[in-house]
């Protein structure tokens, strides 16, 4: 029985855990561009040199498909995708335009210092459609980069170069420090890659983007080692309540 | 690739500023970082035509008045007699020698070649093979110099068909792989694919009379030699770019002209093996070109831009034979981006409400993960590569190493490494989950699971303290969202595994297909999170606790106590909080304890540092009637 003098019991502090960094910062890019219209899909992280490389344009001969920039396994019969865009490639052979795709996970390059490791994670989208143009893609960015770092940034579009976009652009955002840090890269989608995916680009055009997830999780945490990331340190990761 | 502000500007007329010509080659998409008035400059690799001071003026020309009448040599050259066989023509479809012999001492370098060396800080070689690095400086294409005296009248390009030796220039020996693609002189291999010549054949400083090979190798020839060999050259590096395959004639005469400046010139030929070239023309369509912009280019500013740039022609488009980038209207529209500045490119809205939204039936883990998070549970993300190597492990050609020769075949075993790491960073309660892909040899698709493990204490509230996280937990836990796991459930072998401590540690692992749907209702009580954490760095240095235990008699007391001990705040306090709450009726006293875990990030905490702050939190607290420290 209880006296009116009597307190209730303190009340039971049930401590929440955390989503991963990366996987947090993945999801909200990702649930910005699901409510800007693109939709989700999936693809393997054990990838054909043709979806990797051949059908986005990237010869033979180029650097990137030389043995000490991409895991091979299987003997050699496969690759660990060095970036999401063979899941556009799977996305477009199987639709119809139009068509705005996103897909995001982890991607294998080898690589393994304090700027980079042999496993990341990327989010790219791709919209095609009839006159689909750079100022719309420029539109595209902006929305992106004011949602994940507030209006007052300034960023810049500096030409760059990919096999499977022209024309390409790099965006860098100005730090609180004065230096230019580089976000992303997109481009219009190159024709090739177009028909590669049996899409007339005599009639279709296309914009696309890609950016890496812990790079955005870096700048926005202030995280100075990306291995900080995959210590599975409970002492870091309970930070990210 | 490093060029000097100062020897750029020889070419334009303008005399920009440093700064000017920055922001100018960032318009254009070239990368650089200045150091004392060198540009290190970092070109796309489309843009092998940039490398070299003619190139980037080419460039730069969009926005400068330049000039680069460079002075050539403009006599007659008479043929050179030498018996040179093309085997690779497909590869090497331009190749020009020159022979060239000189008499007397050379003379000191001219400013513009002595500058090169000191500002570049290059060494210099011997006379003919400075010639060489300059001219590839200057006019972006390189050039072998041989010692013609060392080779026979007969050189063959071919591709080798058998393995053979090769010793460099540099004075190292490789192993020839065929089908490398060499230069042969009496049987002998006497320079590999352009980007190095071999020690027997080189140019000495004695040299009078030398042989100078020019060439254009398609980049496809060239690419991955370097890397082989591991002999990265400016040469391997602009071959790789592409080359012009059309400046030989300019770029031997002006290694002429060069010589002629320093030193008597006594014979001049001239070898040259040409496959016609075609210039790659493209329709000037401005209108297509608008379209993939979004722009409303006039034709005459088009024109104009592309003149600049050094592209010829009105209905069709003549591009110049250095742009060996330009394939399609894209790349034009690209060169129009690049006048007009992607910056200042017009900005139109996006509307993706036409396309399809059809969901390709795939499931999004976001609830499950929500559930564990609302019970505790903190993600890790696992690397796949392992040194363990299950029958049904895909091995990886290419490992970064041995211990990361093969891919994992379950989460588990990064779970417990992840687990034991804790541990030893003195973490008394782990609850952590991961959910990836797995990739076997077995499975001809990827198989998506939900792996977790628990150890220690069940958490930190005063219910949860003592209790440990067990086999019950777990089932609990999954109960909740109607899954029966007790099958899955394997209790970990402490003796296995090398580690002090001994609360047992549950895990299990399942395939999300079986359970996705159970969640397919589960409403989440986690509050999004603040996606503007600024993370703190962990402290390397141990932790230490203190617990506080404080006895109350006076009911009404006790939340003043609790809150004056959990708002208790210090730099070296990490973490506090109440484990232990009491009511001993018979007594009618009340009993609380707290933890206090002290970590500093600057060093290891000595007991009277700890024992100064445990003073501070205890004094406002007894400063309350009724309340006394047991023992005391």
């Amino acid at each position: 029985m209880s006296s009116d003098n009597d307190i209730i019991l303190p009340e039971i502090l049930l401590e929440t855990g955390a989503l991963h960094p990366i996987n947090s910062m993945k999801d909200s890019i990702m649930n910005l561009l699901r409510s800007l219209g693109f939709q989700i899909i999936y693809g393997p992280e054990i990838e054909t040199e043709e979806y990797n490389f051949d059908m986005l344009n990237i010869k033979e001969s180029h650097p990137a498909r030389q043995m000490h920039d991409t895991f091979y396994v299987n003997n050699k019969l496969n690759v660990l995708r060095t970036h999401t865009s063979p899941v556009q490639i799977r996305g477009m052979l199987k639709k119809t335009p139009p068509l705005a795709f996103i897909s995001g996970g982890k991607v294998y390059r080898k690589d393994d210092d304090a700027t980079h490791l042999p496993m990341f994670h990327q989010v790219e989208g791709i919209y095609v459609d009839e006159e689909v143009t750079f100022s719309q893609l420029k539109d595209l960015i902006y929305k992106i980069i004011y949602s994940l770092f507030g209006e007052e940034v300034e960023l810049r579009f500096r030409p760059s170069y990919f096999p499977f976009t022209e024309p390409s652009a790099e965006v860098d955002i100005l730090s609180k420090e004065g230096k230019w840090l580089e976000i992303l890269g997109c481009g219009i989608v190159n024709p090739v890659v177009l028909d590669n995916c049996n899409i007339d680009s005599a009639k279709f055009s296309g914009l696309a983007f890609g950016l890496g997830v812990e790079r955005i999780a870096m700048l926005k945490h202030n995280v100075i080692d990306i291995r900080d990331f995959y210590k599975s340190n409970l002492d870091f990761l309970n930070q990210f309540k | 690739m490093k060029i000097a502000y100062q020897h750029l500007l020889r070419f334009l007329v303008d005399n920009p500023s440093i700064e000017d010509l920055s922001s100018k080659l960032f318009q254009l998409g070239h990368e650089h970082e200045i150091d004392n008035s060198i540009f290190d400059m970092e070109f796309t690799p489309n843009r092998g035509d940039c490398l070299s001071l003619q190139g980037l003026t080419r460039d730069l020309n969009v926005f400068y008045k330049t000039n680069l009448d460079i002075p050539i040599y403009s006599n007659d050259l008479p043929s050179l007699n030498l018996n040179f066989v093309n085997n690779a023509q497909d590869k090497c479809p331009q190749i020009s020698f020159l022979n060239i012999e000189i008499k007397g001492d050379i003379s000191e370098y001219k400013d513009y070649l002595e500058d090169y060396f000191r500002d570049l800080k290059i060494n210099k070689n011997n006379f003919f093979t400075d010639i060489s690095n300059y001219v590839a400086y200057e006019l972006g294409q390189p050039t072998h110099s041989y010692e013609y005296s060392s080779i026979g009248n007969d050189i063959t390009l071919q591709e080798s068909n058998n393995d053979s030796k090769f010793t460099t220039v540099l004075n190292s020996n490789i192993n020839l792989k065929s089908p490398d693609l060499v230069f042969t002189s009496e049987e002998e291999v006497i320079n590999l694919s352009g980007i190095i010549g071999g020690i027997k054949t080189a140019c000495h400083h004695d040299t009078k009379n030398a042989l100078i090979e020019c060439a254009y190798f398609k980049p496809e020839s060239i690419i991955g030699k370097a890397v082989k060999y591991n002999l990265h050259s400016d040469a391997s590096h602009k071959f790789e770019r592409g080359t012009d395959p059309k400046c030989h004639e300019k770029v031997l005469r002006r290694f002429i002209q060069i010589v002629s400046e320093h030193v008597e010139i006594i014979k001049l030929e001239l070898y040259r093996n040409n496959s016609d070239f075609k210039d790659t023309e493209l329709d000037f369509d401005l209108n297509k070109v608008n379209r993939i912009l979004g722009t409303d280019v006039t034709q005459e500013y088009y024109k104009e831009s592309l003149a600049k740039l050094g592209f010829s022609g009105d209905k069709t488009i003549k591009v110049p034979s250095f742009r060996g980038d330009i394939n399609h209207q894209n790349d034009l529209a690209e060169e129009l981006a690049r006048v007009v500045g992607y910056d200042n490119l017009p900005i139109r809205s996006i509307n993706l409400d036409g396309t399809s939204k059809k969901n390709l039936d795939i499931f999004d883990e976001q609830l499950i993960k929500s559930f564990l998070i609302d019970k505790g549970f903190t993600e890790v993300i696992n690397s796949p590569f392992c040194s363990v190597h299950n029958l049904d492990s895909i091995i990886v050609d290419n490992p970064l190493d041995s211990n990361r020769g093969y891919l994992r075949t379950n989460i588990t075993d990064s779970l417990l490494e992840n687990l034991i790491y804790n541990e030893k960073r003195q973490n008394d309660s782990i609850k952590l989950f991961e959910i990836s892909d797995i990739y076997t040899s077995n499975l001809n698709i990827n198989e998506k699971r939900l792996a977790i493990i628990i150890s220690g204490r069940r958490g930190q509230n005063h219910i949860d303290f003592s209790q440990k996280l067990d086999n019950k937990y777990l089932i609990d836990l999954f109960n909740e969202i109607d899954i029966d796991i007790n099958e899955f459930i394997s209790n970990v072998d402490r003796a296995k595994l090398d580690t002090k401590i001994k609360t047992p540690i549950f895990t299990i692992e399942l395939k999300i297909n079986d359970i996705y749907k159970n969640f397919e209702n589960y409403i989440s009580l986690n509050k999004t999170s603040s996606n503007f954490i600024q993370y703190k760095p962990v402290s390397e240095f141990p932790s230490s606790y203190r617990d506080l235990s404080f006895s109350i008699k006076d009911p009404l007391k006790i939340s003043e106590v609790i809150t004056i001990l959990l708002d208790f705040k210090s730099d070296l306090i990490k973490h506090s909080f109440m484990f232990d709450y009491y009511k001993n009726i018979k007594i009618d006293e009340t009993k609380i304890g707290f933890r206090f875990i002290f970590q500093s990030s600057k060093k290891t905490l000595t007991d009277i540092e700890i024992d100064r702050v445990v003073k501070e939190i205890i004094e406002p607290v007894m400063s309350i009637k009724s309340v006394s420290l047991p023992g005391k």
